[in-house]
């Protein structure tokens, strides 16, 4: 159950080159698998040290071939001096400068006058059918609302008329009352 | 100065001497950083002459780049980090330009795995090669290199932790990698038998 933590017990005691702990040493004597992962460790790293000393040495072609790269033309072109960077910044930045002053000192040129086009005839057609559809459309219903409104206002003025009190007469049925 | 002198000076001090233009100096570094560096990028590079023209990209920006360099960490450091960088943006270049499959893919056989075995038949870092790109790297950090796990970090651009767990993850791999092949019959006690013969004329535990 707990094999897990003690195997990264032992990788980080594999980490620093130091023998795993007192509690891991314990656990060890009656694990077999947790001593077959120290065991195993210990052989990989030796292992892999060992003949990593061996590759580095068997490469010696190779590193003859880096070196000659290296020491290349085409290497040695890549390599700008700061110095050739400066100026070669320095010189666009110039160019920028002259290219805007030059555009700036120039004169306004004038502009020609603008010139409306004439509209197409088919065009002309188009929007004159539009008009004249919906003015045959509108028109007729336009003179309804009017006869209407105008109805309405006679309607309305005929009953102020009828409904309108005189107000000497509203005494005189007061006093009678009384 | 003589080439024994240069031998026998550390990196730390060859690097001091090429920042003050000793070009001797940066060649004796070339020499002794150029195989580490080139099984480091290997695992990564889609061909050998890749993996090369990686190494001479990373000598020349360290070139360039030596007045930078600072004792603060050791020149291996700093030279494999530059190697990690440009492995980076090399190959996120190329994957956009749609050059090549995945980089660090489980692919059985890349070129610079065959390399590796017609040099080391059936080696531990032949085994190694079939582990995840980051496992393998972290392996060759550790054991080539002799990197401590915060030197590795610091190449890897991870954290402490990070780097811990995949050195575990590497070990577990490998040993469970030689577990199969034990049982599959695999003439694995070759492998056994010349790692223990290197651990005893290499005078190790």
């Amino acid at each position: 159950m707990f094999c897990r933590f003690f195997k990264i017990m032992i990788s980080h005691a594999a980490d620093v080159d130091r023998p795993p702990g007192r509690i891991t040493q314990r656990h060890m004597e009656r694990c077999e698998s947790c001593r077959r992962f120290y065991e195993s460790s210990r052989f990989l790293g030796d292992g892999l040290r060992a003949e990593a000393a061996d590759l580095s040495s068997a490469c010696e072609q190779r590193v003859e071939r880096i070196k000659k790269g290296l020491a290349g033309p085409s290497r040695r072109t890549r390599h700008i001096p700061i110095r050739l960077r400066y100026l070669a910044a320095a010189a666009c930045m110039a160019l920028a400068a002259t290219a805007a002053v030059m555009f700036m000192s120039r004169p306004p040129e004038p502009r020609p006058p603008v010139e409306e086009p004439p509209i197409p005839f088919s065009d002309l057609f188009v929007t004159d059918l539009q008009t004249n559809w919906s003015g045959l459309l509108e028109e007729p219903l336009a003179g309804e609302m009017k006869s209407l409104a105008r109805d309405t206002e006679s309607a309305i003025r005929f009953l102020v008329a009828c409904v309108d009190v005189d107000p000497l007469q509203k005494d005189v049925a007061h006093r009678r009352h009384q | 100065m003589d080439e024994t002198a240069l031998r026998a000076s550390s990196s730390e001090e060859l690097a001091w001497r090429s920042k003050e233009g000793c070009r001797a100096s940066f060649g004796q570094l070339v020499e002794r950083y150029s195989p580490g560096l080139l099984y480091f990028l290997s695992r990564r590079a889609s061909s050998i002459q890749d993996a090369e023209d990686l190494v001479q990209d990373t000598f020349v920006r360290a070139f360039e780049n030596i007045h930078r360099y600072r004792n603060k960490w050791k020149f291996s450091t700093w030279l494999f980090t530059i190697a990690t960088r440009l492995a980076a943006s090399h190959y996120r270049r190329k994957q956009t330009a749609g050059e090549f499959s995945k980089a660090g893919s489980n692919e059985p056989m890349c070129p610079s795995t065959i390399l590796l075995r017609r040099e080391q038949r059936l080696s531990l870092w032949a085994q190694a090669m079939e582990l995840s790109e980051n496992q393998y790297q972290v392996l060759w950090l550790k054991y080539a290199e002799d990197m401590s796990v915060k030197e590795i970090a610091k190449v890897m651009g991870k954290s402490q932790i990070s780097v811990r767990v995949l050195l575990y993850r590497a070990r577990a791999g490998l040993a469970q990698r030689l577990q199969d092949k034990v049982v599959e019959g695999d003439n694995v006690d070759e492998v056994y038998q010349e790692s223990e013969l290197r651990r005893m004329k290499t005078g190790g535990a």
